[in-house]
């Protein structure tokens, strides 16, 4: 058609097809083949093409028409909310992660961990006192300071040629299995705890 | 214009803008150019081109229907006309509209005389 020869209409009609990429097809056809025929009409008519174009808006005003209408039941949604802030940052995946396993790191890691806990908005005061002290170093303490007191336990082990290695004591073997298990847990529980009611701003909402 | 009142004057203009288009259909159907064009003159809407976005939400939701016709001279011409929900969507908006409007005419007087 003769009218998309016109370089102000070509150019007009580039920008809407670029504005309305976010509409939902049926609705990008139909407002294309609208507005073509408005153009086609206006011009049919001896409007100028300056008139024709001024009058209708520019393309960006009739998309935001269409792309700002009241929804009515489920359509899709075409203008982006604002992203919500996430519940864990990289911050506070790294405080997590540091309380259980970063005294390795020289206890410095630990309090990194502990600086990040409470320096982040997403825990209350007292989740930050159940993080910290949940036991010093997490997992890692745990491993230690567990491990190193099988050590001192009245345990005895012997070994003869040809045999495996037997171990007597005090029923320990039964007790620790129970211990590990209540100790790994604690600090597991509060990690999943501390993870899962994580949200922006709730260290400032009060205790 | 003040912002306050400018925004109250969008907003009101946006929730009655549909409904003067279904009643400049309410006694035949309308070409699609002409439509635009006369809503435009009414100072409504500032961009014809937004009332075309409208038209088609007021189809998809069964108000009105159009129909293509080839023209004689010139390109195929779309028209538009009301449906029965359309046609009672328009009467049950009068009817609250006219009662919406005089009760905010019995207030309004009554502050001009005290500010």
């Amino acid at each position: 058609m003769k009218t998309y020869d016109d370089p102000q209409v070509s150019e007009y009609l580039a920008r809407l097809r670029t504005t309305m990429g976010a509409l939902p097809a049926d609705e990008r056809e139909d407002l294309w083949m609208s507005v073509t025929a408005h153009i086609d009409e206006g011009i049919a008519r001896g409007e100028s093409v300056d008139a024709v174009l001024a009058r209708l808006g520019s393309p960006e005003e009739i998309t935001a028409a269409a792309a700002g209408e009241p929804v009515d039941g489920p359509r899709p949604v075409v203008v982006q909310a604002a992203r919500p802030e996430p519940r864990l940052r990289w911050r506070e995946v790294a405080a997590l992660i540091l309380l259980q396993i970063g005294i390795v790191a020289w206890v410095v890691g630990w309090v990194a961990g502990v600086v990040l806990l409470w320096t982040s908005n997403r825990w209350r005061w007292w989740e930050k006192v159940l993080g910290t002290l949940v036991w010093p170093g997490g997992f890692a303490g745990v491993a230690f300071s567990y491990g190193s007191g099988i050590e001192h336990q009245g345990e005895t082990c012997t070994s003869r040629p040809g045999q495996p290695e037997v171990c007597t004591g005090s029923g320990s073997g039964v007790l620790s299995a129970v211990g590990w298990i209540v100790v790994l847990a604690l600090p597991i529980a509060v990690t999943i705890y501390l993870a899962k009611v994580a949200r922006p701003g709730r260290g400032e909402a009060g205790s | 214009m003040e912002p306050r009142v400018a925004r109250v004057v969008t907003q009101l203009r946006r929730g009655t803008l549909e409904y003067c288009v279904l009643a400049v259909l309410r006694h035949e159907q309308r070409y699609a150019f002409d439509l635009v064009q006369d809503l435009g003159r009414t100072g409504l809407v500032t961009s014809e081109g937004t009332i075309y976005p409208l038209l088609s939400r007021l189809r998809r939701d069964g108000l009105v229907e159009s129909t293509w016709e080839e023209s004689p001279s010139g390109p195929p011409r779309r028209y538009y006309q009301l449906t029965a929900d359309g046609r009672a969507a328009l009467t049950a908006f009068v009817q609250e509209w006219t009662t919406f409007r005089s009760s905010v005419d019995a207030v309004l007087p009554d502050l001009e005389d005290r500010g």
